[in-house]
């Protein structure tokens, strides 16, 4: 008997008489497969059959004269004992009753599509409106949530949130944030957002301040917007474009030296640097400074630094 | 008879005088018997049984049907013996 007849069940027969091997030959050739047949005594033996060739064997055996008894064995036959009946249908309440029980909580959640938002972050979110693995999926409203975390991070276009399963799936897709134009109405300047070395300034509108090779610092006017002279000011709305060399630095240390250490080190601060650096950043030059566990890295990139500050005039 | 037998074992390409004979493999702990026509006779200590070319007789201890359908056996135990009787 296999995996396979202990699931569908087989019978043990019990063979009494003096024509067992008549019994066998004439079972076999109406197709009655047997397996394990054992002699007990000379008028007695043991066999397992398929359960569904019971009534085949008990009609052969009348006719060869030998008396048979059969047990039900298999999982079948032990469910269907009377000991074991309760048993298994507390088991099978049980085993239904926890299907049901996990299958209508929310076990996982799956965050995809929001490269500008840290899933840690949308995870926290979803925590704080009471958004956890183990919840009810009763209780998941999916559409305040998404209300909420669209309200929550204004780069993102769209959110679907949904359950699937015992999966709670959060789709997010970014929205293309329009570029920043200024009221051009309004008196500004143009002041740096970065420390850094200017490189070149371009001036389409107002006064530059700085020139090349001027070292400024983050929120100094480099374009200013007051024209004119002294006696006769003119506010006019700064326009132009300044690049400047900008340095990215950042150091790491590790807990032990070693040669590997190092490289991997060398490799986690450039990637630190790089998260740094906006896109639009040229990056320049790259340099390592390294002692037994620690290493600097800084980057020096050419990127524009000016933004737009509109003048607050007294009176307004 | 024989030549649907012939031309059987011309087109499968098996010797002519294997169609219908009892094939008997022997294991250390088992023998496997095909083409058998049935139990001639059965105690642990002996199985005789019926083929085309005779009686197969298995002597051993604990002798056990493993196996028992219509083409083929299997016989386990203590084998001593496989002998081929009344060969004709």
């Amino acid at each position: 008997m296999n995996f396979l007849h202990f699931l569908c069940g087989y019978a043990i027969i019990d063979l009494r008489g003096l024509n067992i091997e008549r019994l066998l030959r004439d079972c076999t050739a109406a197709g009655v497969n047997f397996s394990f047949v054992r002699k007990l005594s000379l008028t007695r033996a043991r066999a397992a059959a398929v359960s569904g060739r019971v009534a085949d064997i008990r009609r052969i055996a009348d006719a060869a004269g030998v008396q048979v008894s059969v047990r039900r064995a298999g999982l079948p036959g032990r469910i269907l004992r009377r000991g074991n009946a309760i048993a298994a249908i507390c088991c099978i309440a049980v085993m239904t009753a926890a299907v049901v029980a996990v299958g209508g909580r929310v076990l996982r959640i799956d965050i995809a599509g929001t490269a500008a938002v840290s899933e840690a972050s949308v995870r926290l979110e979803l925590s704080q409106m009471g958004i956890r693995p183990g919840m009810s999926k009763a209780d998941v409203d999916a559409g305040s949530a998404e209300r909420r975390l669209l309200l929550a991070y204004p780069e993102l276009a769209y959110v679907d949130v949904g359950v699937r399963g015992v999966v709670l799936t959060v789709r997010a897709q970014e929205g293309i944030v329009p570029p920043f134009i200024p009221d051009t109405s309004r008196p500004a300047d143009i002041i740096a957002i970065k420390d850094g070395c200017i490189e070149s300034v371009e001036a389409r509108n107002g006064r530059a301040t700085v020139t090349a090779g001027t070292a400024v610092r983050r929120g100094q006017t480099l374009i200013s917007g007051v024209t004119g002279t002294a006696e006769a000011p003119r506010l006019v709305c700064a326009q132009g474009s300044v690049f400047a060399q900008v340095v990215y630095r950042d150091t790491t240390e590790a807990p032990y030296a070693g040669e590997y250490a190092l490289r991997a080190l060398r490799t986690r601060t450039y990637e630190r640097v790089l998260e740094r650096i906006p896109a639009t950043a040229e990056v320049l030059r790259v340099r390592f400074a390294q002692t037994e566990n620690r290493v600097t890295c800084v980057v020096i990139c050419r990127e524009q630094i000016g933004a737009v500050r509109y003048i607050v005039q007294t009176g307004e | 008879m024989g030549k649907i037998k012939g031309r059987a074992a011309l087109v499968f390409g098996t010797p002519e005088s294997s169609l219908g004979e009892p094939r008997i493999v022997l294991m250390r702990d088992a023998v496997y018997i095909e083409n058998h026509r049935g139990i001639e006779r059965y105690d642990t200590g002996c199985i005789a049984v019926a083929c085309a070319l005779g009686t197969v007789r298995i002597s051993g201890d604990g002798l056990e049907i493993a196996r028992y359908r219509r083409d083929d056996m299997a016989v386990t135990g203590g084998i001593r013996s496989v002998e081929l009787v009344n060969a004709t």
